[in-house]
């Protein structure tokens, strides 16, 4: 199946504003220096970067040091039997999903660290000798800017290509197929999707270039926002419910990702006019659908998750397609099945409608 | 596994790749240019 030339030609333009958009903290780092007349490079004139965790924070510290290992596991479990708790997994959470959900929280755990640390400790200084903290002398707010923008932003392509490049969705299917929306659907992913998750490696090259504690920060905070954001708790409605929260509401939901505009993105339909799965791509940041005009806000939540051509896969398809392939006839996953099973079913059924599909591709392109 | 699958993992790592060395370009090109043109 091949990409459709406007979207194809959107997308180009979209990269190319996104090379100016990684840029910016760096040209407003080179501006104020400018300014300054300060060179702390020189001398290594710069104070280390250190940052305390605010005091009504401190019983999280442990979990918020070690938030790339057990940190971000135990807070997942906490707010996801929390969940559970309130019953806001229904009874969708049927024994298949339940095993595809925990076995793709639990073996990433395990698979994911010595391939990140063969990257970080063996691959980067053999690629780049010498040059380890080589920006220890970039400010702790600078770096903070530059991490957010770059991790944030190349998940937001990294995510939106697996939606909008045919060939690729099968890799992020598993992280839709789920009839529900919960803390489990963050992590909810083929390893393969996940192992080549590029922002990763970015995020990992910039630590070892010197940005480690801007790192750990955003880290924190992006995993708070993406993790609130996957949940079936909607931390936002009294945004949206009180009038004097209104403006406050206003600027985070085009600032972050919410509850409402994530949701949206899992919905598993578009003709309700609040779902927009092929579009809402942001993970922290839901600005980066703002500037490139593929998000909608509607402050309401869908009634239905996940995907019209789901087919119960077995566990170990939507973990490790494509090395482990569905028995199900005519599944995505299986051996000869469709790549986007959706717009087959979309342009068989209605003929004389625009299919669905191409319908959001024109409400972003709009 | 088949030789599509290994065709459409290579495609995909390339397309991950890109993705993440574009940004590292800009940003780490960008930082050595602060420090050359700031350079007393």
């Amino acid at each position: 199946m091949a990409l459709d030339k406007v979207l194809a030609r959107k997308i180009g333009k979209d990269i190319s504003v996104s090379l100016f958009i990684y840029a910016l903290p760096v040209v407003a780092l080179f501006t104020y220096f400018a300014i300054k007349g300060q060179t702390p490079w020189v001398n290594n004139t710069h104070q280390p970067a250190n940052v305390d965790v605010p005091a009504v924070f401190k019983f999280l510290e442990p979990a918020l040091k070690n938030i790339r290992s057990w940190g971000f596991f135990v807070i997942v479990l906490v707010l996801g039997a929390i969940e559970f708790a309130l019953g806001l997994y229904d009874n969708k959470w049927t024994k298949s999903e339940r095993k595809i959900d925990i076995v793709c929280f639990l073996a990433p755990k395990f698979l994911l660290p010595p391939v990140t640390a063969f990257f970080s400790l063996k691959l980067l200084p053999f690629v780049l000798p010498g040059i380890a903290n080589e920006f220890s002398w970039v400010p702790f707010w600078a770096g903070f800017f530059i991490i957010a923008v770059a991790d944030d932003l190349t998940q937001y392509w990294y995510h939106r290509l697996h939606h909008q490049v045919p060939f690729l969705w099968r890799f992020h299917r598993t992280h839709h197929s789920a009839p529900y929306m919960g803390m489990a659907m963050a992590s909810r992913q083929n390893f393969i999707y996940t192992v080549f998750f590029s922002q990763i490696y970015l995020t990992a090259a910039l630590v070892y270039l010197g940005l480690g504690v801007p790192a750990l920060v955003v880290t924190v905070i992006k995993s708070f926002i993406t993790l609130s954001a996957h949940s079936s708790i909607a931390w936002d409605k009294p945004f949206y419910k009180y009038k004097a929260l209104r403006p406050v509401a206003w600027v985070l939901e085009r600032l972050i990702s919410t509850p409402a505009t994530h949701q949206s993105h899992h919905a598993d339909t578009v003709g309700d006019g609040v779902g927009n799965y092929k579009g809402n791509f942001g993970n922290m940041f839901f600005l980066w659908d703002v500037i490139f005009k593929t998000g909608i806000i509607t402050r309401r939540y869908p009634q239905t998750f996940g995907i019209k051509f789901y087919k119960q896969e077995e566990w170990y398809a939507q973990f490790l397609w494509p090395i482990f392939k569905s028995k199900v006839a005519g599944s995505e996953l299986s051996a000869n099945g469709p790549e986007v099973g959706d717009e087959i079913e979309a342009q068989e059924s209605e003929e004389s409608e625009i299919p669905i599909h191409q319908q959001s591709y024109k409400e972003a392109l709009a | 596994m088949t030789l599509t699958d290994v065709n459409i993992i290579s495609k995909k790592i390339l397309v991950g790749f890109l993705i993440f060395v574009v940004p590292l370009i800009i940003i780490g090109g960008g930082l050595l240019l602060v420090k050359l043109l700031l350079n007393k």
